[in-house]
C-alpha cells in the first residue's frame, strides 16, 4: 500500500456518527452563544489604545462605531441560532464561523489575544461531516439521508487542535521552558497572584509553594502535552485519550491562573462519543412555532448573559470556569465508566 | 471519493501540517498575527532565584503650580467592564510606546483623566521604567533597580 492510500485509509477511519455530531452540534452552539466575544465591552477604552495584531485589523484605523459592533453581535446570534437549530447548517455554520472571526478580531483590537479561534476553527471543518444531518431541520427535509458520515473533517479538527497547541509548545521550548535554573509556571504565576492581584481559587494555596523541582516539573508537563499532541493525532486511540490529561490541564489553570480555556474544552466537545449517552429514540416532529420559541429563547437568553457579564467581567470568569469544570466533569465520567468494546481504532 | 477530492483532501492537510513553522516564524518576526490558529505561548521565566522581575512604570503628572502628582498605573484607565489583567496589559502596552502616549487622542485622554484624579491644569507627563525584584508574596514593596526606559509627554495645550 503506497503512502498516499494509506493516508486516505487513515483519514476515512473512525467512529464517529451523525448522531453523535448531531448532538455535538447543539451543545456547541449553545456553549458558543453564551461565550461570544463582546467586542462593545471594550467601547470604554480610548482609541489610542487601538492597535490590532498583524493582520486584516490592522486595515481599522480605529475601532468602528458601537452601532457596527452590537449589529455584528446580533447577526452572530441569529447564525449561532440557526446552527443550533440545523436549518441550513452547512452555510449557516460557515457564517457563524466567519461572524465569530470579526467579533473576535475587534474584541482582540486593543492588543491581548483571547486565543478562542476554536471557536470559529469547530463549525468551519464540522460542516463538512454533516453535523446537521440529525436533530435538525435540515434533517426533517430530507429524512432519508443515511450517507456514512465522512470521518476526515474530525481527523482535520483534531490535527488543527494539535497544531494550535504545538505552535504554544514551540514558542516555550524557545523561551527557555526547560531550563532547569528557571521556573517558568512560577514566574507566571507570581505575575497573576502578585502584580494582577489574582487570588481566585487555589492561587492562595498555591503561593506559599516553593519547591523548585515541581514548578519545573510543571513547566516540562506543560511543553510536552502541547508537543505530544501531534504525535497522538495519528491515532484516534491515543488521541481521545489525551483529551482528559488535557482538560485536567486546562483545570489545573483555572485553579491556579484563574485563566478558563472554555472554547477549547467545547471544541473537545467534538470527539465525544454521544450517542452512547443520548441513544437515538423517535422524538415528536417540533412544530414551526416550537423551533421558533427555541430560536428566541436561545437568542434572548445569549443577549442577556452578553449584557450581564459585560457589566461584570468577575461574571465572565465564573461563566468560563463553569464549562472548564464541567468539562473536567464529563471527562472524570467517561474516564471511569467501563469502557465498551473498542470502537476507536487508528 | 473521487480523485480529485482525494487530492485536494491530502493536499488540504499538508497544508495545515506545514503551517506549522510557517506560523512560528511569523509569530517571531512580526507578532501573532488575527486570526491565526495559536494558541499562548507564555514568555520564560523572569524568576531570578525565589525573586520576581519584571520591569514597572512610574507615571507622573506635573501641573502648572510645578506640585507633581503620581498616578497608579492602575488608575490611568478606568473601564469597570473589563477584567483587571486585560487593562493592565493595555495600559503597560501603551507606555511602553512614547509615539502612541505622543499623539493628540493620548495627550487628551491623559489630561482629561488627570483632572477626573484631582489634577488641575496637567502641563507634563512623565513615564520612567525600571527593573524591579519582589519575592513571590509580596504584593507591594518591588525593589526598584536600573531605569530602563524614561520620556516625557507635554500636555498642556
Amino acid at each position: 500500500m503506497s503512502a498516499a492510500t494509506s493516508f486516505d485509509a487513515w483519514v476515512d477511519r473512525g467512529p464517529f456518527t451523525a448522531l453523535d455530531l448531531g448532538i455535538f452540534r447543539i451543545l456547541f452552539a449553545l456553549s458558543s452563544l453564551l461565550l461570544l466575544p463582546r467586542p462593545e465591552a471594550m467601547s470604554g477604552l480610548p482609541d489610542f489604545l487601538w492597535k490590532p495584531p498583524p493582520g486584516p485589523f490592522r486595515l481599522l484605523d480605529s475601532p468602528p462605531p458601537p452601532a457596527v459592533v452590537a449589529g455584528i453581535t446580533v447577526i452572530q446570534v441569529l447564525a449561532l441560532v440557526l446552527v443550533l437549530l440545523g436549518v441550513f447548517t452547512t452555510v449557516s455554520s460557515i457564517a457563524a464561523a466567519l461572524l465569530f472571526v470579526v467579533a473576535d478580531g475587534l474584541g482582540n483590537g486593543y492588543g491581548p489575544i483571547y486565543h478562542y479561534i476554536l471557536l470559529a476553527v469547530v463549525p468551519l471543518v464540522l460542516c463538512w461531516a454533516g453535523w446537521g444531518r440529525r436533530l435538525s431541520v435540515d434533517a426533517r427535509r430530507r429524512p432519508d439521508d443515511d450517507r456514512p458520515v465522512p470521518q476526515w473533517p474530525l481527523r482535520l479538527l483534531a490535527l488543527c487542535i494539535a497544531v494550535a497547541f504545538a505552535t504554544a509548545g514551540l514558542a516555550k521550548l524557545r523561551a527557555g521552558w526547560l531550563d532547569l535554573d528557571s521556573q517558568s509556571t512560577r514566574s507566571h504565576f507570581v505575575s497573576s497572584f502578585v502584580v494582577q492581584g489574582n487570588d481566585r481559587f487555589l492561587a492562595p494555596l498555591v503561593s506559599h509553594l516553593d519547591s523548585r523541582p515541581l514548578w519545573e516539573l510543571l513547566d516540562w508537563f506543560t511543553v510536552a502535552l502541547e508537543l505530544l499532541l501531534l504525535v497522538a493525532v495519528v491515532r484516534w486511540t491515543w488521541f481521545v485519550r489525551a483529551l482528559p490529561v488535557l482538560v485536567a490541564f486546562h483545570v489545573g489553570v483555572l485553579l491556579v491562573l484563574s485563566i478558563a480555556c472554555a472554547a477549547n474544552v467545547v471544541a473537545y466537545g467534538a470527539f465525544v462519543r454521544w450517542s452512547r449517552w443520548w441513544p437515538e429514540r423517535p422524538l415528536r416532529s417540533p412544530s414551526p412555532a416550537d423551533l421558533t420559541a427555541v430560536g428566541v429563547g436561545a437568542a434572548a437568553i445569549a443577549l442577556g448573559v452578553n449584557q450581564v457579564h459585560l457589566h461584570a467581567p468577575a461574571t465572565e470568569l465564573y461563566l468560563k470556569a463553569a464549562f472548564v469544570l464541567g468539562a473536567g466533569a464529563v471527562a472524570t465520567v467517561l474516564c471511569l465508566r467501563p469502557r465498551p468494546a473498542r470502537s476507536t481504532s487508528g | 471519493m473521487t480523485s480529485r477530492r482525494r487530492i485536494a483532501l491530502r493536499a488540504l492537510f499538508a497544508a495545515v501540517l506545514l503551517s506549522l513553522p510557517l506560523m512560528i516564524v511569523v509569530r517571531e518576526s512580526v507578532g501573532e498575527p488575527y486570526p491565526g490558529l495559536y494558541q499562548p505561548a507564555f514568555d520564560g521565566s523572569t524568576m531570578r532565584g525565589d525573586l520576581f522581575g519584571r520591569d514597572e512604570a512610574v507615571v507622573m503628572v506635573r501641573d502648572a503650580a510645578g506640585e507633581r502628582h503620581r498616578i497608579a498605573v492602575t488608575d490611568l484607565l478606568d473601564v469597570p467592564e473589563l477584567e483587571r489583567g486585560y487593562l493592565l496589559s493595555a495600559t503597560r502596552s501603551a507606555l511602553r510606546d512614547p509615539r502612541r502616549m505622543r499623539t493628540p487622542e493620548a495627550v487628551a485622554y491623559v489630561r482629561e483623566r488627570a483632572a477626573e484624579l484631582g489634577i488641575d491644569s496637567p502641563v507634563r507627563l512623565r513615564v520612567t521604567w525600571y527593573s524591579t525584584t519582589r519575592g513571590p508574596r509580596e504584593r507591594d514593596g518591588a525593589e526598584r533597580g536600573v531605569v530602563v526606559q524614561a520620556y516625557s509627554v507635554r500636555l498642556a495645550p
